[in-house]
């Protein structure tokens, strides 16, 4: 897939019909954190290269192409309306096609436009793509300039055409395509300001709902290549196990099994069909070497957090004299917090077909990082050129920061180059469950200073989680990560002394990014501790905060807007409300949640409101979408989401020991969206955090109860 | 061999009689449109309909289901329900989006205003993008849809 192309290399045509004009361009190897919970910087694979390109079809529409990006779960969904703003496109003139690179592809192209590659996918597009469209626009009113031999100012770009409005003239981009691939492509052209938007900033359907909904969307899972067999497969229970042996005389006996494959830390079964393999898979009983992480479970990897605890971790922040605050607190707060492994357990369970040929891999699935499969393909198939990596995304049933890493794809290479075939590997829930990388258990012991006015003099703390940062890496030792404190030193509020210490144990259980990362249980820690230190300063929690996050008029303007909408302080008869309120990601969301507890623990939720402030928008709807789903994502993370160890292996093994939150626990959500400033924030992953702390800070207004470890249900709450 | 009617269609299929509805519908006739979530029922990913009846495709041997009428997500051609679900703009990954549908599909053929308590019941399906407020609104326009329809 590595292609060397220049900035601006000019190509002849091939005069096909199909386009007269293809300007190919940069899409980011992976979306960013910001909207799925992928990794940062350190995992992004950025390279010289076109991945995508743009042509103008004769029908007069406008096509981007790539495959190398994931397009469709969300993030990108607004790529067409950035686009259609510039070039003077309606919205339906744009459309969106998943396609791998091809050599044809390339001989048709004719301009390289590089763009830089962001950490936020929406920062990333935001710019770049308006660029591209002002750019696009501006060379096609030039090549109708010449044309006609008119001043290009007396041209007019709408609805992919330009025209002269003084003749009357009028030709489609796509008319105007030849003429303008033999000009140079402007740079720098201004971009419009928001006022005279006419499609950004207005709610838009997303392109792939149709697809969506007829059961033609096409997902990783439902791949079918020529020639394939379907594997499933067992690797180690324990992390960094090893396989001893297997029996493979049971599965082969199985109707339709073809093969037993034994790997390092793995026994994979292929067959014709999914449950054939399965069947097998289950008669091979494998014997594992389990090594030392089988001495560990939930329990003793508490232990080892609690105790790391009373010792001085890493300095994460020290702002103010935190001494000095604690010293003249006239009232002092501690408590100690806790939050278990998660499972991402998106729906589709993990896959990947591969076929590998000697001399090329190809793989199909979706994946959130193309550009780690090329990785792990140098690594372990040295043999195959990495131009000869092809990566085919498709959809992905859920991502969540769960499809970021280069396994299973690596398990079906390796299988397909053991049986001489392609190979669709899919994971049974139980092996997707079992195998997953969480979120990684913390616990958190805080303390809170109050003067005689019940304002918050010093905020101090000491964190124990493992690093999700290490995980990334071949480096145990990262100095700083960020993921460990984020939402407990970067937030919204300004405390007059700030100390957070931070460590990182090493128990040898896989983590791995989540939707919220480590914002979703530190914000839990913090805001859970801000509404015990409200109570305890005899204060009303909104205007507690109000205190802390006043600094920012938007926040101000925020947390009124929350008090207002939320009828904040008069639930219904009967209910009872909790608050919170969290930056993180460039965003702020602040949430309340109306809820009713009985006698017996039985919480019934009414009513969420959640007031967002993500900045410039592109989509209003696909804000609403996601807050309503991270809010829902932050619900069974708080309720019931619970991954415990023992003998180093995972207990939960499907959804009945992993609960999910249901239609029957979801009540109405009113999102409203402050009104845009100039910068983009992110949309994705920030209405998670505060849900978790809104919930928990309900439920001690309804009971006295405070919820200082997740999830609620252990604490003997039910939810109807 | 096992013989079956899907959408209208009888197939005789060499699969084991033990292999679920799911994996012939899937592996053996390329109707990928129902998923699999979980294979033990609780997530709703694979429903399919079975002589009327809402059934979840995972646990179903295929030779149970010999004699129905098994109708799945590729069998709806413009259905109220669809309708809905792109007016209420319901999917996000979308992976359980053919189940939610033929459950809720299943719940108006049997109950044409259901009540927002009827759907908690009906609808126990598993959306992890968390869509369900978007569904509960697209079921009653589905609902009032196939009311006008019929009236």
């Amino acid at each position: 897939m590595k292609m060397e192309i220049s900035r601006r290399e000019f190509l002849q045509t091939s005069g096909t019909a199909a386009a007269s004009l293809v300007i190919g361009f940069h899409l980011p190897a992976r979306p960013a954190r910001a909207q799925f919970g992928g990794p940062p910087d350190p995992f992004v694979i950025d390279r010289d290269m076109i991945n995508a390109y743009l042509t103008l079809n004769p029908d007069e529409t406008v096509s981007i192409v790539s495959a190398a990006a994931e397009m469709g779960q969300g993030s990108l969904s607004s790529l067409p309306m950035l686009i259609a703003e510039e070039l003077e496109l309606d919205i339906g003139q744009v459309r969106i096609e998943q396609a791998p690179l091809n050599q044809e592809a390339f001989s048709n192209l004719l301009f390289g436009y590089q763009t830089t590659v962001g950490t936020s996918a929406v920062r990333w597009a935001y710019e770049p793509l308006r660029q591209l469209g002002a750019n696009t626009r501006e060379l096609l009113r030039n090549a109708a300039a010449a044309a006609w031999a008119v001043p290009v100012d007396e041209t007019v770009a709408r609805s992919g055409r330009v025209t002269h409005p003084a003749s009357g003239r009028s030709l489609s981009y796509f008319e105007l395509g030849e003429t303008a691939s033999g000009m140079e492509i402007p740079t720098d052209v201004p971009l419009k300001p928001q006022s005279e938007w006419r499609i950004l900033g207005t709610p838009f359907p997303r392109w792939d709902t149709e697809a969506k909904s007829t059961a033609s969307a096409n997902y990783g899972i439902d791949m079918q290549v020529d020639g394939m067999v379907v594997a499933t497969i067992a690797a180690t229970p324990v992390p960094g196990g090893t396989l001893r042996s297997v029996d493979p005389e049971p599965a082969l006996a199985v109707n339709g099994v073809e093969e037993v494959v034994m790997l390092d830390d793995a026994v994979a079964v292929t067959a014709t069909n999914y449950w054939s393999a399965k069947k097998g898979l289950d008669a091979v009983e494998p014997q594992w070497d389990l090594g030392p992480v089988s001495a560990r479970n939930s329990g003793n990897i508490r232990e080892e957090m609690l105790q790391l605890l009373d010792q001085p971790g890493n300095e994460a922040v020290d702002e103010g004299d935190i001494d000095a605050a604690r010293d003249a607190a006239a009232q002092m707060v501690t408590a100690t917090y806790e939050a278990p492994y998660w499972a991402h357990a998106t729906l589709e369970p993990l896959n990947a077909t591969a076929h590998y040929r000697g001399d090329s891999i190809e793989f199909w699935l979706g994946t959130q990082a193309p550009g780690g499969i090329e990785s792990m393909c140098e690594r372990m198939f040295p043999e195959v050129p990495t131009e000869n990596i092809i990566v085919n995304n498709q959809y992905l049933g859920g991502g969540f920061g769960r499809r970021g890493r280069p396994t299973p794809a690596d398990q079906a290479a390796l299988i397909s180059k053991r049986v001489g075939k392609p190979v669709k590997l899919i994971w049974s829930r139980e092996e997707d469950m079992t195998h997953d990388t969480y979120r990684p258990k913390s616990v958190v012991r805080m303390e809170g200073y109050l003067d005689e006015a019940g304002r918050v003099t010093g905020f101090k703390g000491r964190i124990a989680v493992q690093s999700t940062l290490a995980s990334l890496t071949d480096n145990p030792d990262v100095p700083v990560d960020p993921f460990a404190t984020e939402g407990l030193i970067d937030h919204d509020y300004r405390f007059p002394a700030l100390n957070f210490e931070y460590h990182s144990p090493r128990p040898g259980i896989p983590i791995g990014f989540y939707r919220g990362v480590g914002f979703i249980h530190n914000t839990f820690y913090r805001e859970s501790f801000m509404d015990e230190l409200a109570y305890a300063a005899g204060r009303d929690p909104i205007e507690f905060r109000l205190e802390l996050a006043g600094h920012r008029e938007r926040n101000i303007l925020l947390l009124n807007t929350l008090a207002e909408r939320s009828n904040w302080g008069s639930p219904a008869p009967g209910n009872v409300q909790g608050v919170a309120f969290a930056y993180s990601d460039e965003s702020t969301v602040g949430e309340v949640f109306e809820a009713s507890v009985s006698d017996d623990g039985r919480v019934k939720l009414h009513r969420i409101t959640c007031v967002c402030d993500v900045g410039v928008y592109m989509n209003p709807m696909m804000i609403e979408h996601q807050m309503e789903s991270a809010i829902t994502w932050g619900l069974t993370s708080a309720i019931f989401g619970e991954i415990l160890i023992e003998d180093g292996a995972t207990r939960q093994k499907n959804f009945h020991e992993y609960e999910m939150v249901r239609i029957s626990h979801m009540p109405a959500i009113e999102t409203v969206i402050l009104p845009p400033t100039d910068t983009p924030g992110s949309g994705g992953e920030c209405g998670a955090p505060p849900a978790p702390p809104a919930l928990a800070n309900a439920i001690f207004a309804g009971t006295g109860r405070r919820l200082r470890s997740l999830p609620f249900r252990n604490h003997g709450i039910s939810f109807a | 061999m096992i013989t079956l009617t899907v959408n209208g269609q009888t197939h005789r299929i060499d699969a084991e009689p033990d292999t679920p509805l799911l994996w012939v519908l899937r592996d053996f006739l390329r109707l990928n449109g129902t998923k699999y979530g979980c294979g033990i029922a609780y997530c709703g990913a694979c429903t399919v309909e079975v002589d009327g009846n809402v059934v979840r495709a995972c646990i179903v041997p295929a030779s149970a289901a010999e004699g129905s009428d098994i109708r799945t997500i590729e069998d709806l051609d413009d259905h109220p329900v669809q309708r809905a679900w792109i007016e209420h703009q319901v999917p996000q990954c979308g992976y359980c989006q053919s189940g939610m549908i033929m459950a809720a599909k299943g719940l108006l053929d049997r109950n044409p205003e259901p009540s927002d308590a009827d759907i908690d019941v009906a609808i126990t399906n598993v959306c992890r993008c968390g869509t369900y407020t978007r569904i509960r609104a697209a079921i009653h326009t589905a609902a009032a849809k196939m009311r006008e329809g019929r009236a």
